[in-house]
């Protein structure tokens, strides 16, 4: 199938190209572990910011590793084959997001328990924020990949994107920061807020993916 | 209407006299408005004189909503139709519904300061207005990033488009988020009715804001209407011909046609 092929050829072409997987990762790390440092050596005080520094480490890193992600292919005319050909644009940005969600997010989330405990995280708040991640993480890989179609053919890609994207993640984190809290006590798994959250990622699952396929027809056109 | 205005012929006989009449009810209002609100409005028996700064305050929080519905709907336009003139409103609303944004932001600060005894708080109304800033500053930068026009005007519509369905899943995330976790600080309750003394210059003010914003924006549309003419006699007859004019006029220039070019 056509989707498949071309989460093959992201996926590849990602790990081939030298280790650029695991930028993501390094930067949730360096953030999270950053965090700690200015927080300082109170353990009880890490342990209150623990989740919001994951949940803000991780939409930061999923945005950094989306800046140019279809930057090289607008440059390339990969964008005009498969506008031309029988798979429509909204496929291939879904395809580039379930790519991005294998190279970059996944090994966040395995990561996120080790960061987690070097900051002193509470087991059960520390499987609220997998469990959040899990559920609310397209999302953020959605609304990224919108921003990078947006500014793919600009100047000053990096910022722009952050810019772009950040303000459409708002719902996204401020329920997976509530969801955490709700998985802390023993009723959490039917917490309302677990539904918004997975509803603001379905949301982003309807609307980014069109949405950026437009940006990318208009991009080459 | 919008499509009776989609013409850029009656867009213009619209506009040349709609925009001096918004400049006159601009003027008039605010000459009424800042007076009766700043000075003659009573003041309230709790927050004093302060509570004045709300007649610049709650017209710049209504403008900024009112001007991203704006953009929204132009983007609609400028993206089904590529209407050239949508596009343009979207250029010139987007400063100015960041401006607005970043007033409402600035003097609701100023004010909670003294009644709330913080600068900020991590209200729903004010985490929303802050997200709709970003909203606007996205807009104008990936305006500024992009070179070629037509392009420009394509993305632009889509992130204006995109951002408007998320003003209400912000304004909704953010009620739950606060109502779950009451703020310690004092949290004025928007239940209490405006007394009429004080509606009344509130809702000059916000006329006068409204009539400003509709004043610029047809300036500016006809202004670019007006560029798009001189583009399209430019691409008929090549600028070559305005530029040979120029240098023909030019005093103590010798009169030599064609000199110029050679």
């Amino acid at each position: 199938m056509a989707f498949w092929a071309m989460c093959r050829r992201d996926l590849a072409l990602t790990l081939r190209e030298g280790g650029g997987w695991a930028n993501a990762l390094v930067f949730f790390l360096l953030v999270g572990a950053f965090s700690g440092f200015a927080i300082g050596p109170d353990l009880e005080r890490i342990r209150a910011f623990a989740a919001p520094i994951l949940w803000i480490a991780a939409l930061l890193a999923c945005q950094l590793s989306l800046d140019r992600l279809f930057a090289a292919d607008v440059e390339q005319g990969i964008v005009e084959i498969i506008a031309l050909g029988p798979s429509s644009l909204t496929q291939f940005v879904a395809a580039k997001c379930v790519a991005v969600w294998v190279c970059a997010v996944a090994p966040l989330l395995a990561a996120t328990p080790l960061l987690g405990v070097i900051l002193n995280i509470a087991p059960q708040t520390l499987l609220g924020v997998v469990v959040t991640l899990l559920i609310g993480a397209p999302a953020l890989v959605l609304w990224g990949a919108l921003g990078s179609a947006l500014s793919a053919g600009g100047k000053a890609s990096g910022v722009l994107v952050a810019l772009l994207a950040t303000p459409l993640t708002a719902p996204t984190l401020i329920f997976g920061i509530l969801g955490v809290r709700a998985l802390e006590s023993p009723g959490g798994w039917t917490a309302p807020e677990l539904r918004y959250l997975l509803a603001t990622t379905l949301i982003a699952c309807v609307l980014a993916p069109p949405a950026a396929a437009a940006a990318l027809k208009a991009q080459i056109d | 209407m919008i499509t009776w205005l989609a013409n850029p012929e009656r867009f213009v006989k619209f506009a040349r006299p709609a925009a001096p009449i918004a400049a006159i009810i601009t003027v008039l209002t605010f000459i009424i408005g800042i007076p009766w609100a700043l000075v003659f409005s009573p003041e309230d028996f709790r927050q004093g004189a302060s509570v004045r700064i709300m007649y610049v305050h709650v017209p710049a929080a209504w403008m900024a909503m009112f001007v991203y519905t704006i953009i929204a709907v132009a983007g609609f336009i400028s993206f089904v139709w590529r209407h050239v003139l949508a596009d343009a409103a979207i250029r010139y609303a987007a400063p100015m519904g960041a401006i607005f944004t970043a007033l409402a932001l600035v003097t609701g600060s100023l004010w909670g300061q003294p009644m709330w005894g913080t600068w900020w708080a991590w209200d729903a109304r004010l985490t929303s207005v802050l997200v709709l800033f970003f909203l606007y500053l996205g807009l104008i930068s990936l305006r500024g990033a992009i070179g070629n026009e037509t392009r420009a005007a394509r993305l632009v519509a889509i992130a204006a488009m995109v951002g408007w369905i998320n003003v209400p899943i912000v304004k909704f995330s953010v009620d739950i988020w606060n109502s779950l976790h009451q703020s310690a600080s004092v949290i004025r309750a928007d239940g209490p009715t405006i007394h009429a003394s004080m509606l009344w210059p509130l809702a000059i003010m916000g006329l006068a804001y409204m009539a400003f914003f509709a004043w610029a924006m047809l300036t500016a549309l006809l202004a670019e209407v007006d560029v798009r003419r001189v583009k399209a006699l430019d691409s008929k007859t090549g600028p070559a011909s305005r530029i040979r004019i120029e240098t023909n006029a030019s005093p103590g220039g010798a009169f030599k046609p064609g000199a110029a070019n050679g």
